[in-house]
């Protein structure tokens, strides 16, 4: 936990990034504590994916540093973020289609664990301790979101809420100090998305910290310990949900829309 | 659920799992007997030379199992895996000819050529890894083109591999003054050298069999699947792309090299021409017919695929007299056709290969 | 200089045929992603079948000009070669459209032993020479030579570059075609017979490949059951430098490719110190394949994917 300040597990400053002559990010900073539910929302267009893509590597910021779990992450490789401590899932669901949902989850633990050619190969003791811990975690992990881990179905033959939650499961694999969400209620109705509520209380009561992209305002505001606001790829607000709703440039950006 | 299971029917399940466990252990041994009896059946019945064949089956095995790793489990087309095969053959066919005198043991070999091969592997993989799908395809052929006309023109100005003509008299495997490719007598059972070397095949497939599906079931295997089914999200899992790509190159060269070197030892001859593009495309067949991603289907698709063109070669003249009267076709033609229409009717009756990974849906 | 500007001359003969058989494989692709391998043994169709025609036509004593033989011989080519592609689709790739992608990619292989093996037994195992329906002059161009064939054959090429550029672009066929390339089955939503546009895509290519067949036979004076594989194969090569999918690249890609070849075979020799002889052009030309990919991973043309997620 070398460098974390003020329990601050992702600190965002001044990142900008566009793509030839269009800004899609400008100057964004924002902190997120330990433990916290933060909600990233605004209207199409307004740079959450893009900022999403940023954080996990996949794009490089023009310019401006972020840190998560205090270390210095915006030139890393998209694996190397993972390590950092920061999983994602994916807007549109990015499983392994042709893996069972058990070994999907296994994947997650790529990052975590070490063996190599030679224990694959040998299955010396080490190997197979760790081949277990990794199935044992797993199943564990399964169970922890609501799924079957004994189904031999492959994830692609999945029910699309059960997708979302192993995309989920999935990326708690990883250890992650922070997961990102990218719009995980999408499509859901209200059972569903009754039920991911509660999976995400229940992540956070267990220590990680949530930063979720969502046009499910409800879900937001109720879920989320703090909301950052995108329009047009600038911060237009942060702040307590109560007072996000009453911000009259969210209000605006929203086109008068309520947000109640 | 508890009181249904009674003393009585738990007993029953108990000699049920044990006779079971007994019939699986059964078939094995059967297997292995099969196994063993299997060339002196074949050469009692249908002649030596088919002994031959089934050596370069397993051969072929070995191969095609490399491949598998490449494309089947890590789902990069390569269609220059010939090239680690040359790579091997000419290894060994350097260190134990009269090329330049060297004649190391098989057990320094094999591992040189292992590393040899897995390097080259390397090599083809460093500069294309930003390749997908079929730009890869096309630079892995490139590249197996271009060993091999390295190895058809490094005959001057400095000659290392003779040129189209080859490398003759490489040395066979053998323990101290036993030849393997040589008759030899064992408690009165004749084992000619192609008998010899289908033991030392069939051994080493069964080893290439078992480090693959180990591989398969394993941390390095599910990333290389990953990998195959969904690059982003497998960066986004934690997964270092671009070692573990590097490392299926590797592997599946480094089982192309071994393979390569024991047909140089067995054959005691290399020329390039055993290295064109058609084998690459033949060994892909072989993985892609018999079921990619699953180990047993690609045994099938290879043994098929060896045994096919000798056994369509044996039959397609005597064939045509029976039912026309005379060879009409050239016999060497009309098998290849008989084999594109195979390859074709197969692909479209099994799509996914005849014995497909349950993964592969 | 002769000795650049004699290659620059053969590279843009040869990069006319590639960059014609360069098209057939990239409008499949574009709209398939299929590497439709056997479409090198339809140029080989292409070429035997003129050849045939042309012998055919001339034992026979009829009032023919050799320009209407030659007529004759390439049209009944064209037709040939399209109706074997418009049922190679049919058979052996229509029933695997939605098969795992290396399946078709088995068929096109099979296609490929099936008809190079057939036409080994129509046509024989020999060399069959091109026949003398014209004479071949030679003209100087600076010093270099250039025959009124290898005129021909880059005029041509240019004329039925720029005709299948302005079907592409401006008929309704070939806005269909793109739609469906773009997406067949949001294509089939707008009314697009996809099924047809894919025939016609064949179809197209193959006619394309029966006049490089021709060409290249024309320009080498000979054919042989084995000449298209190798075509095909570098004719793939040049589809995947210029960015497979693209026409344009397609075309730039074949030229590129051919004048890689002839050069890098007129030169290598010097740049190497002797070391690397014309025996070389092919580890040439694959050598500048690997680079240009390495920069450019979807080739010259190909656009860039951004994936998004």
């Amino acid at each position: 936990m070398q460098g974390i300040r003020n329990n601050l597990v992702v600190e965002i400053n001044d990142v900008s990034k566009s793509f030839g002559g269009l800004v899609a990010l400008s100057d964004i900073s924002l902190d997120i504590k330990q433990g916290e539910i933060c909600g990233l929302i605004g209207p199409n267009g307004a740079g959450k994916t893009t900022l999403f893509n940023i954080l996990t590597g996949i794009y490089s910021p023009d310019s401006g540093v972020f840190k998560i779990n205090g270390q210095e992450c915006q030139n890393l490789k998209p694996h190397l973020v993972v390590k950092a401590g920061l999983a994602r899932t994916f807007q549109n669901i990015r499983l392994f289609g042709n893996m069972t949902g058990l070994e999907n989850v296994m994947v997650g633990q790529h990052v975590r664990t070490k063996v190599g050619v030679v224990g694959a190969i040998f299955r010396h003791r080490y190997a197979r301790q760790e081949e277990r811990q990794i199935e044992e975690k797993s199943r564990a992990l399964m169970v922890y979101v609501g799924l079957d881990p004994d189904t031999n179905q492959l994830s692609n033959t999945l029910s699309y809420g059960d997708q979302r939650r192993l995309e989920i499961a999935r990326a708690l694999a990883t250890d992650p100090v922070v997961i990102a969400l990218d719009e995980p209620a999408a499509g859901m109705n209200a059972t569903e998305t009754g039920e991911l509520r509660d999976l995400l209380m229940r992540i956070r009561k267990d220590g990680v910290t949530i930063l979720l992209i969502e046009h499910d305002v409800k879900l937001v505001m109720g879920l989320c310990d703090k909301v950052a606001v995108l329009d047009y790829g600038v911060k237009i607000a942060e702040g307590k949900p109560n007072a996000i709703k009453q911000n009259k440039d969210v209000i605006r950006a929203y086109l008068g829309g309520s947000l109640s | 659920m508890k009181e249904l299971l009674t003393d009585h029917k738990i007993s029953s399940l108990k000699t049920y799992f044990t006779s079971y466990r007994h019939a699986v252990w059964i078939g094995y041994v059967m297997i292995a007997v099969a196994l063993i009896v299997l060339p002196f059946l074949v050469e009692s019945t249908i002649g030596r030379t088919w002994v031959r064949i089934l050596d370069f089956a397993l051969i072929y095995g070995m191969l095609a199992l490399g491949l598998n790793i490449v494309v089947g489990f890590a789902g990069l087309l390569d269609l220059g895996y010939i090239a680690f095969y040359a790579v091997g053959a000419y290894t060994w066919a350097l260190l134990a000819s009269p090329q330049f005198g060297l004649h190391l043991p098989f057990w320094v070999i094999i591992p040189i050529g292992f590393v040899v091969a897995g390097f080259f592997g390397v090599l083809l993989g460093a500069p294309t890894l930003r390749l997908r799908g079929d730009y890869l395809a096309i630079v892995t052929l490139g590249f197996g083109e271009i060993i091999r006309i390295f190895l058809n023109n490094l005959d001057h100005p400095v000659n290392v591999t003779n040129g189209p003509v080859g490398i003759n008299l490489i040395d066979p495997i053998s323990i101290g003054s036993v030849d393997f490719t040589k008759t030899q007598e064992i408690f009165g059972l004749i084992f000619s050298g192609a008998h010899i070397y289908y033991y030392v095949l069939l051994l080493l497939l069964l080893v290439s069999i078992l480090v693959c599906i180990r591989l398969e079931n394993s941390r390095l295997g599910r990333a290389w699947v990953a990998i195959r089914e969904d690059e982003i999200a497998a960066q986004a899992m934690g997964i270092n792309t671009r070692n573990v790509k590097l490392l299926a190159f590797a592997m599946g060269a480094s089982f192309g090299g071994i393979a390569g070197g024991l047909f140089a030892s067995f054959q005691g001859f290399v020329s390039p021409e055993s290295f064109i593009l058609l084998e690459s495309i033949m060994v892909l067949c072989m993985v892609v017919l018999g079921g990619m991603g699953n180990v047993w289907g690609v045994v099938l698709g290879t043994f098929i695929l060896a045994i096919l063109p000798e056994v369509l070669r044996d039959i397609s003249s005597p064939l045509q007299e029976n039912i026309l009267g005379k060879v009409w076709l050239d016999p060497e033609s009309l098998r290849m056709v008989l084999f594109g229409l195979a390859l074709i009717v197969v692909m479209l009756v099994r799509p996914t290969g005849l014995w497909p990974s349950k993964k592969n849906n | 200089m002769d000795i650049f500007l004699q290659q620059l001359i053969n590279g843009l003969v040869l990069g006319s045929v590639y960059a014609l058989v360069a098209l057939g494989y990239t409008m499949v692709y574009g709209i398939l992603g299929l590497i439709n391998f056997a479409h090198g043994e339809v140029v080989m169709v292409g070429a035997m079948v003129v050849l045939s025609m042309i012998s055919l036509l001339s034992s026979f004593p009829l009032p023919l000009g050799s320009e209407l033989i030659l007529l004759i011989s390439v049209v009944s080519a064209i037709i040939v070669c399209s109706t074997l592609a418009f049922f190679m689709e049919k058979v052996a790739y229509r029933p695997l459209r939605n098969a795992p992608r290396l399946a078709p990619l088995i068929t096109a292989i099979g296609m490929s032993i099936l008809l190079q093996n057939i036409a080994m037994m129509i046509w024989g195992r020999q060399y069959k020479t091109f026949p003398d329906l014209f004479s071949i002059t030679s003209y100087d161009l600076a010093g270099a030579n250039i025959t009124n064939v290898q005129i021909f054959i880059i005029c041509l090429s240019i004329l039925i570059m720029i005709a299948l550029l302005l079907l592409i672009n401006l008929t309704r066929i070939g806005r269909a075609m793109r739609a469906t390339a773009e997406n067949p089955s949001i294509a089939s939503l707008m009314g697009v017979n996809v099924n047809t546009i894919i025939s016609l895509t064949f179809v197209i290519g193959a006619a394309l490949a029966a006049v490089a067949g021709v060409l290249v036979s024309a320009n080498y004076s000979v054919a042989h059951y084995s000449m298209g594989f190798i075509l095909g194969l570098k004719a793939f090569t040049a589809a995947v430098l210029g960015g497979i999918g693209n026409m344009a690249g397609a075309m730039i890609g074949g030229i590129l490719l051919g004048l890689i070849e002839s050069i890098g075979a007129g030169y290598i020799s010097d740049i190497t110190g002797g070391f690397m002889g014309s025996h070389y052009q092919d580890v040439f030309a694959f050598l500048v394949l690997i680079v240009v990919l390495v920069f450019r991973p979807t080739g010259i043309m190909g656009e860039r994917i951004a994936d998004r997620s």
